[in-house]
């Protein structure tokens, strides 16, 4: 009973910040001194007539006081309607999740990489503390996080796929979530829209494959950010278990280290780094927005920057919630799952 | 000065701190030095040239010295990054010393930096540029916007442990008054860890600064910046590629830079922190 | 209390030195420490924080922290040799051999794991415990696991632990300071080792529950005769549980002997001035004897006899030689010149 307590007041403390995220979002795009609301959804440049404006600003219910606005503005939202995008030519919610699997897959196999790689990285260099491998970790970590994601991206297009392409090597791709090919010869009839998994599903080995290969240069540049902070967070962590009188206790039962490393304390050690890697999410989402352009992957990181280049603001705004709240969700699963591996946070 | 007594102790903190004030340097003289009129230079003939003795750098697609373009953004970047952070720091500890002195006024407080920390920065920051529409002044704002929280919430943690340390008691029993035990007391202690934060952060609106500039949100053509150089120069990545390697590795080096001293000073100033 | 001299000696520690390492500096911490315990045997370590009693107990289980290092001596665990093993041997003498249980249990069990959880490990690890003699040998993992969970409940039991199934499943702040010792102690005596080391494992408890701890133990070793290495700085403790007593001070040992020889007549002054702190109380006064002075950094040892400038019966050869330890009857052993000097 304690963990669905716990896991109710996450949801409802949760739940208020996003409310608060609407109100900012509202409050930006409505309320900002000197900005005209109207300017979002009018194409610049493009004739309009003045009952068209008029129809607009009912419909927006511009005349009413900010608070009345608010309410029918969280209405909306709550019924689905975000708005219309300009530059997808659709309601900005169903632009938005049309993209998102393709967002989701490249974000989810950046976390997996950060994650699999800073972890034992972040282990080994607490194991060897002030030795070589500890500080080529801190090396390459602070180095990492110098970089500016968008023209990692770009190098890795030119060291990967441009020079192999000029020498003749086999190279990885650097646009789309697919081989044109591929898509053309043997296409996909989508189930969830996660290419990996559906490709699976539908035993269509040659997209798997194209798939894949597509997603390794995005995710290597996405995982970067999140890799420099697990791997310090993981080693600043273990340093601080690795003191612990428990495993003085452990190891004196005769643990073998291999066990009193794994079992006593990664189990206290990797709790920071959970939290970590919730938050890099975000982060994350930021920059899946330049990595997608970069890459020209069709999610929704990339719609979003076509949008600010239009003067979209429906459509970039409908993406702010849209992340924010898609962090929400995260920060709650990240909650679930202190309390499966942390005993005491559950009361 | 003791604290460049410090500095010299860590040598990567050391390596930061030379390596950042060489370009600042470049940045202040830049544009003394190169006429600004160098972005208009178009010259076809030496179009997509590779660095030599001519240009240090080689050229772009206009045959414009892409040296000259490098050290000219990396004033504006360096100028637009400072002043966002230096903003954002001051906005950012006045809101955070009031949250953690005025109990009223802590909750309210806390819940809007919540909010605002539950979006990232780049996301927030796009949000907002869009709506002010596109300018360099605005997309300062923006980013403002984005940086203050992080600052206004460190400051109210340390004003609050701060207030809970014996010695403001001991001195409250001696009778000192608030506003002086405020200014001169807790304050300058608990400034240290909150600016040790700035460094770092610098390094991080340059780079979402740039990331902006990338997709197409930057100040204009004709204004050199360092991820709109990165952009243009992406189409002729394969002829050309140090259009795309200069700008690229100036911000990486000033971000190292900045990374390194701000590592060093977060270990010095405040090594229990861990957020 | 029958005599034991004649059992076999389980633990031989002779002239050990360990050196620390503080501030960039080795130095010295322990002084040819030598210390015998025959089996059942239950010898007191007594000694204030300082004097080296912790650092002792874990050079003997191979437990010796990053900044310190054995730079001579011999350690020999039922004749076998401990020092120079590899870690791989440590671990199998840790697993059986011995045993430690340490002081603030609460730091020393593992927060996120179950009280069950945390003992069964150790019948995973050696599953040869397993084996009762009278029953089948378990085969499948799951019988293992099974007679593991059962020999648990049966620890928790047998160190008087209420409701031992419901304790099982529980996680260590659920538990009191005296119910956590009580799971660390039956994870010392599930390993059925030859030597238990008892640091200080009263001293983060309350009065109350420290007397329930102490009795357990009087009575496991009635019952399994336990050989116990008991580190205290509480000399009633000793004089409940011990056989015998060695008195450490500033990393050596000063006087050894058994319990009631040093109780009624100790030799050393120290030792005397430590017997004579335990306050006594006349008519409506209490008199407190505090032994003036503190006890020396080791940083900044004084010449000859460590405890020479504390010392109320001081000679001129203390403040140069360090006295030898020497027999003064049999088995009381005695380092100070007041008690016979090498060089007479």
């Amino acid at each position: 009973m304690g963990f669905l307590s716990y896991v109710l007041r996450r949801l409802g403390f949760l739940g208020l910040v996003l409310l608060g995220v609407s109100m900012v979002v509202f409050f930006v795009l409505r309320g900002m001194p000197g900005v005209d609301p109207l300017a979002a959804y009018i194409a610049p440049g493009l004739p309009i007539s003045q009952e068209a404006l008029s129809s607009l600003r009912k419909q927006l219910h511009l005349d009413e006081p900010l608070p009345v606005q608010y309410f029918y503005y969280v209405a909306n939202l709550l019924r689905g309607d975000w708005g219309y995008s300009r530059t997808a030519a659709q309601p900005v919610l169903d632009a938005l999740l049309g993209r998102l699997p393709a967002t989701v897959e490249l974000a989810i196999f950046a976390v997996v990489l950060s994650v699999a790689i800073g972890v034992p990285a972040g282990v080994i260099a607490a194991l060897r503390k002030d030795r070589a491998p500890d500080i080529a970790v801190r090396v390459v970590s602070i180095t990492g996080i110098s970089f500016p994601v968008f023209w990692l991206g770009i190098i890795l297009q030119l060291v990967f796929f441009y020079y192999p392409a000029t020498l003749g090597l086999p190279g990885l791709p650097s646009r789309g979530r697919v081989a044109e090919e591929i898509a053309l010869l043997s296409p996909l009839a989508p189930v969830t829209g996660f290419h990996l998994i559906d490709s699976l599903v539908r035993g269509n080995v040659p997209f798997f494959v194209s798939t894949l290969r597509h997603l390794v240069l995005p995710a290597i540049a996405l995982s970067l950010i999140s890799l420099a902070a697990i791997v310090r967070i993981m080693r600043a962590s273990m340093l601080e278990v690795l003191r612990q009188d428990y495993i003085l206790l452990a190891r004196s039962k005769g643990l073998p280290l291999r066990i009193v490393i794994v079992r006593h304390a990664l189990r206290n050690a990797i709790t920071p780094v959970l939290t970590t890697a919730g938050t890099t999410l975000g982060i994350l989402l930021g920059g899946a927005v330049v990595v997608e352009t970069v890459f020209s992957w069709p999610g929704m990181g990339s719609l979003a920057a076509q949008g600010i280049l239009n003067n979209d603001s429906v459509l970039v705004v409908g993406f702010t919630l849209f992340v924010a709240t898609m962090m929400v969700v995260v920060n709650l699963a990240v909650d679930v799952l202190y309390a499966v591996v942390d005993p005491r946070v559950r009361y | 000065m003791r604290a460049l007594r410090l500095i010299w102790h860590s040598k990567l903190a050391t390596l930061g701190v030379v390596l950042f004030s060489g370009i600042l340097v470049a940045a202040i003289v830049a544009p003394l030095v190169i006429p600004a009129s160098v972005v208009r230079d178009v010259k076809f003939s030496a179009k997509l040239s590779p660095p030599g003795a001519a240009h240090w750098f080689g050229t772009d697609d206009f045959g414009r010295d892409l040296f000259s373009m490098v050290l000219l953004a990396a004033h504006l970047d360096l100028r637009v990054a400072l002043t966002v952070v230096f903003a954002a720091l001051v906005v950012g500890t006045v809101l955070g010393a009031i949250a953690g002195l005025v109990e009223r006024l802590d909750e309210p407080l806390m819940r809007v930096t919540d909010i605002f920390l539950s979006i990232p920065s780049l996301v927030l920051a796009m949000a907002i540029a869009s709506v002010l529409g596109r300018s360099l002044q605005n997309l300062s704002i923006a980013l403002i916007f984005v940086s203050w929280p992080i600052y206004c919430r460190l400051m109210r943690g340390q004003v609050l442990s701060e207030k809970q340390k014996p010695y403001v008691r001991a001195l409250r029993t001696l009778g000192v008054g608030h506003t002086r035990m405020i200014l001169r007391h807790i304050i300058p202690n608990t400034l240290f860890p909150v600016v040790a934060r700035a460094p770092a952060d610098v390094g991080l609106v340059l780079i979402t600064m740039a990331a902006l500039s990338y997709i197409g949100f930057g100040p204009g053509p004709y204004v050199p910046e360092w991820g709109s150089l990165v952009a243009a120069g992406q189409s002729y990545i394969f002829q050309a590629p140090w259009l795309v390697i200069f700008p690229g590795v100036a911000i990486f080096l000033t971000s190292l830079s900045l990374n390194l001293v701000g590592d060093w000073a977060r270990d010095v100033f405040d090594p229990r922190l861990r957020s | 209390m029958a005599t034991v001299v004649d059992r076999e000696i389980v633990l031989a520690v002779e002239d050990l030195c360990v050196e620390l390492s503080i501030g960039g500096t080795w130095v010295q911490a322990l002084n040819d420490v030598s210390v015998t315990i025959r089996r059942g045997e239950v010898l007191g370590l007594v000694g204030e924080s300082g004097s080296g009693k912790s650092l002792t107990a874990l050079s003997i289980a191979g437990l010796l922290p990053d900044n310190a290092r054995v730079i001579a001596g011999s350690i020999r665990l039922n004749g076998d040799e401990v020092l120079g093993k590899s870690e791989q041997a440590l671990n199998r003498l840790r697993a059986r051999s011995v045993a430690l249980v340490f002081q603030n249990p609460t730091s020393y069990l593992n927060p996120v794991l179950t009280v069950g959880d945390q003992i069964a490990e150790i019948f995973e690890l050696n599953p040869e415990l397993l084996d009762d003699g009278h029953a089948r040998a378990p085969r499948s993992r799951r019988e293992r696991r099974r007679e593991a969970w059962r020999k648990t409940i049966e620890a928790l039991r047998l160190v008087r632990i209420p409701d031992p199934a419901a304790v099982v499943a529980r996680y260590p702040f659920e538990l009191s300071g005296g119910m956590q010792q009580r799971v660390v102690i039956a994870m010392a005596l599930v390993r059925e080792p030859d030597l238990i080391i008892a640091d200080e494992i009263t001293t983060a408890l309350d009065v109350t529950v420290q007397a329930q701890i102490l009795s357990l133990l009087a009575e496991l070793r009635r019952s399994i005769g336990m050989t116990l290495l008991l580190i205290t700085h509480d000399l009633g403790i000793v004089a409940q549980l011990a056989d015998r007593v060695a008195v450490m001070y500033s990393g050596s040992v000063v006087e050894s002997s058994d319990v009631s020889s040093l109780f009624k007549a100790p030799k050393h002054p120290y030792a005397k001035a430590l017997l004579e702190t335990v306050p006594t109380i006349h008519g409506d006064h209490t008199v407190f004897r505090p032994i003036p002075g503190a006890m020396p950094a080791l940083t900044d040892p004084p010449p000859g006899c460590r405890f020479h400038p504390r010392c109320p019966d001081v000679l001129p050869a203390c403040s140069t030689v360090a006295p030898e330890p020497l027999a003064v009857a049999r088995d009381h052993i005695v380092a100070c010149h007041l008690h016979g000097t090498p060089r007479r």
